[in-house]
């Protein structure tokens, strides 16, 4: 087994991480190195699957984009999250397509933004925090007063 | 018998540590199998607490008479209380937590204190003073405080707003 996936399998296996499953902030849907999809709970219950290539890691950052699970595609841009300010500013489907989250922890992302580096450092990748950090960022987005629930929808 | 699974995290741990433990198991068994398993030396002045109590464990609590729903959230640490500050818009609350208590709790107290509506209080996050640092809802502040300060200062600052070139 490369390093890469051993360094993830054993980050999936991590107190961290499974604290985070345990307390149902997501859930690990399938493996399949290099990617791995993880569904991250909103605050209205509902589950957005992530599909993360995490090639190279944990010294290159992963990268994630919403994934249709039947359909085994993209998630359709209306299937989204909901909300402007912060949720609008991450949820991005008119940058590169729609390709990445427009997060400082990405992979893609960061490429062009260093000057997040000094403005979101608590949201920069970080190896020995490895995938966990990147759910806990988006958990924590899909939690907050700009995220549209279903109910309001 | 279903084992359970217990989430430590502790003074000076970096991470936190799952074990998977026996319902019959108490304080002293989860100090044993943490420092077998990270290879160190845990005192018996070490005291065990369940997350977001203010009193530590007592040596004859089962982990199968505590609450398990998302898994037994321990919490080791030599400091009682750890005295938390948090600093919003120049006003400055403080409290003594159980080194147990989750930032996230921290966060909810400090917000009613300061009356800040919880809609408002769902864009502000505790930045550790003097730092860019914002640790997640679920750490413990024990993990953040070391004895014998046992103390932490935090900032509620907005959270960021993610913005960049096209």
């Amino acid at each position: 087994m490369a390093p890469d996936e051993k360094a993830l399998r054993a980050d999936l296996e991590s107190g961290r991480f499974l604290a985070g499953a345990a307390r149902r902030r997501w859930r690990l849907i399938a493996f399949d190195w290099p990617l791995v999809y993880i569904s991250v709970v909103a605050r209205d219950e509902r589950g957005y699957l992530l599909r993360f290539d995490c090639s190279g890691y944990p010294h290159n950052p992963a990268t994630a984009r919403l994934w249709d699970p039947d359909r085994n595609v993209p998630l359709e841009v209306g299937l989204w999250p909901k909300g402007g300010g912060r949720i609008a500013a991450v949820f991005r489907n008119d940058w590169k397509g729609g390709v990445a989250l427009y997060l400082p922890c990405d992979r893609i992302a960061i490429e062009g933004h260093d000057n997040w580096r000094t403005e979101h450092p608590s949201k920069i990748w970080n190896p020995s925090s490895g995938i966990a950090h990147y759910l806990e960022v988006v958990h924590e987005l899909l939690h907050c007063r700009d995220y549209v629930t279903r109910a309001a929808s | 018998m279903t084992r359970i699974d217990v989430f430590l995290q502790g003074e000076r741990m970096k991470d936190v540590l799952r074990l998977q433990l026996e319902p019959q198991h108490m304080p002293p068994d989860v100090k044993r199998a943490c420092a077998s398993r990270l290879g160190i030396d845990i005192d018996a002045e070490t005291l065990v607490f369940l997350e977001d109590d203010e009193a530590p464990l007592d040596e004859v609590t089962t982990l199968g008479s505590l609450d398990g729903t998302h898994g037994v959230r321990l919490h080791l640490h030599h400091c009682r209380r750890i005295a938390v500050k948090v600093t919003y818009s120049g006003r400055t609350v403080e409290h003594a937590f159980g080194p147990g208590t989750t930032v996230g709790a921290v966060k909810r107290r400090a917000a009613e204190k300061l009356g800040i509506p919880k809609d408002d209080a769902a864009e502000l996050m505790l930045q550790i003073a003097g730092t860019r640092e914002q640790p997640d809802i679920d750490m413990h502040i024990g993990t953040l405080a070391a004895c014998p300060a046992c103390a932490i200062s935090f900032d509620l600052v907005p959270s960021p707003r993610i913005q960049g070139a096209a």
